[in-house]
């Protein structure tokens, strides 16, 4: 398991200031799936006895619609178990060195993104529509200067909130790592030769 | 006429297939989820839920006569109307 406390490739002194994962409101066609595949087989079952009452008197015809239609509900229930997971481990933790992006695809398709705040150059935050303006959700956007130029969350719960903290985190990791955000982004000679003065 | 233990022995080889998909779900599950409440618990449900259907299905059959067979085109058509 994943120990928020313990992430791979941490070092002593980091800390996990805020996990994040999809806005649960992503999850309504799931569970909207989850009702019809509950509603479904009894359903059934009682459309049958209204149309077709003598249909179930024989227990052959009962036990093969049982068998089915347990058949079906474990197949569905197993789909939304499935779909779930996909949505569950998908997280984006803050650190106060790092952002993670964890992006599960499938069961056994999994991106792990990592960027060293130092190196983040620009977040944006977008709240686009009806839906996502009510319940506060969107995608944030990380420019940084590495190989993956933008790193994207989407559909996170206070998107202004979460690339406030990223800016904030990433002001006071900078600050640590001087040297490595010069490298990264460069700096003007007239600054440079300033900072050689500087006692 | 098929007897019903076909379908029987049918259901039993997809629980088995089922299973195995389920078991591989939940351990991928378990081993890349979060350490918290919310991967135990998601998974738990998961598993009463499809346990209770498993069992309470089993547990109904089990008053079953499988050596009965099934006329399934016989069955099905009927010569009383469908709406009255």
């Amino acid at each position: 398991m994943l120990d928020l406390h313990h992430l791979p490739g941490s070092d002593l002194q980091e800390n996990t200031v805020l996990t994040f994962r999809r806005h649960p409101i992503t999850l309504i066609p799931l569970f909207l799936t989850t009702v019809i595949l509950f509603a479904l087989p009894p359903g059934a079952y009682f459309l049958f006895q209204i149309l077709r009452p003598e249909l179930f008197a024989q227990q052959p015809i009962f036990i093969l619609f049982l068998l089915l239609a347990t058949a079906f509900f474990l197949s569905g229930w197993l789909y939304v178990f499935q779909s779930f997971i996909d949505y569950w481990l998908d997280v984006f933790i803050l650190t106060d060195k790092r952002i993670l992006d964890i992006e599960q695809k499938g069961l056994f398709n999994r991106t792990v993104s990592e960027l060293r705040l130092y190196r983040t150059q620009d977040v944006t935050a977008e709240v686009k529509g009806v839906l996502r303006s009510l319940f506060d959700y969107g995608n944030v956007y990380v420019q940084t200067a590495g190989e993956e130029e933008r790193f994207h969350f989407e559909d996170i719960p206070h998107p202004n909130h979460v690339a406030k903290m990223i800016l904030e985190w990433s002001e006071e990791d900078r600050k640590e790592h001087l040297e490595e955000a010069v490298e990264d982004f460069g700096m003007a000679d007239h600054e440079k030769a300033a900072k050689k003065i500087e006692p | 006429m098929i007897p019903l233990y076909v379908f029987l022995l049918a259901w039993l080889i997809f629980l088995v297939l089922y299973g195995v998909m389920a078991l591989v779900s939940m351990l991928q599950f378990v081993r890349f989820g979060v350490a918290g409440t919310g991967t135990w618990l998601s998974t738990i449900t998961f598993l009463v839920v499809a346990l209770c259907v498993v069992f309470g299905t089993g547990w109904y059959l089990l008053g079953a006569d499988w050596m009965q067979t099934l006329n399934l085109f016989g069955s099905l058509s009927s010569s009383v109307p469908l709406i009255q």
